[in-house]
């Protein structure tokens, strides 16, 4: 894998998140004024209350995808760069590469502080976002640097 | 009389030849600003796929950009389509590590600069802007 195909995916999960906020809000500005838009949703069994709810919960959602690419990459890089066939829990993983790789405790600190959130949003059931989308972005572009070019 | 497919094809042809031009004069331009700050800029190119335009290929842009003590930064210039609602097509300036973007779309006066949540950044798009914006989207 090349890192420059790490960044891909998750400029491509990014460009997902912009246009579904765009279709989501299209829908919901529309449902009032434009009867096709009010029966096409309706024949879905969709709600007017859904739609706000995916709107409002949207970029929290849009976190925890990009934070399963990430843990692809990482675990990808475990695997295939060092030739590991352990499967350690998220935060040793990142520690374990973040050593191998002589990160900065800044960038490593960051990309922990997006994990945290990350799980404060699965198993605490988060309904306030902490950070915006690219600052969750920035911090785990700010790790991926560290790994090679290629492995 | 009926217009044959081939007429029919003309017109966009035309359009997709001309947003090409205009990509490659980009692309050139921001090569020459980018060797200027002692960047390397390297060019590929995209494959673009696009409605009644087909697969197509479009040159690209990546410059590495030296950050003392860090890994080096990027600089992505990507084509992404001639087709966009309104505009005459659009191309990504987006930073590695920071996943920081702007989007550049073409108008009749030339290259607008929209950043995230679709805010414009009312500049003129010229070499100062663009070595500006690139240590911004970088930093």
């Amino acid at each position: 894998m090349k890192q420059s195909d790490a960044f891909d995916r998750f400029d491509r999960a990014s460009a997902e998140l912009d246009a579904t906020r765009f279709a989501i809000a299209h829908v919901v500005a529309r449902w009032t004024e434009d009867p096709r838009v009010f029966a096409t949703v309706r024949e879905a069994r969709v709600t007017l209350s859904e739609l706000r709810r995916a709107a409002e919960n949207l970029e929290m959602t849009f976190v925890l995808r990009l934070f399963s690419e990430f843990e692809g990459v990482l675990r990808d890089y475990w695997a295939n760069g060092i030739g590991k066939r352990t499967e350690p829990e998220m935060r040793p993983l990142m520690n374990g590469i973040a050593a191998r790789r002589h990160m900065n405790a800044g960038d490593l600190a960051g990309a922990h502080e997006i994990r945290e959130y990350r799980n404060e949003i699965i198993h605490e059931g988060l309904r306030t976002p902490h950070f915006d989308v690219p600052e969750c972005e920035r911090a785990i572009g700010m790790y991926v640097r560290w790994l090679p070019l290629q492995w | 009389m009926t217009p044959t497919s081939a007429d029919n094809l003309t017109p966009l042809r035309a359009r997709r030849d001309a947003w090409l031009d205009r990509v490659r004069t980009l692309v050139d331009q921001v090569e020459e600003w980018a060797k200027a700050e002692h960047w390397v800029p390297e060019r590929h190119q995209e494959r673009i796929q696009e409605q009644f335009l087909g697969e197509y290929e479009a040159p690209a842009l990546r410059i590495t950009v030296p950050i003392e003590g860090v890994p080096d930064g990027q600089l992505l210039l990507t084509p992404i389509a001639l087709q966009v609602g309104g505009e005459q097509g659009r191309v990504d300036l987006r930073a590695i590590p920071t996943m920081s973007r702007v989007r550049l779309l073409a108008g009749p006066d030339g290259w607008r600069m929209i950043a995230g949540s679709n805010i414009p950044l009312r500049l003129p798009w010229a070499r100062e802007t663009f070595v500006q914006l690139a240590q911004d989207l970088l930093s």
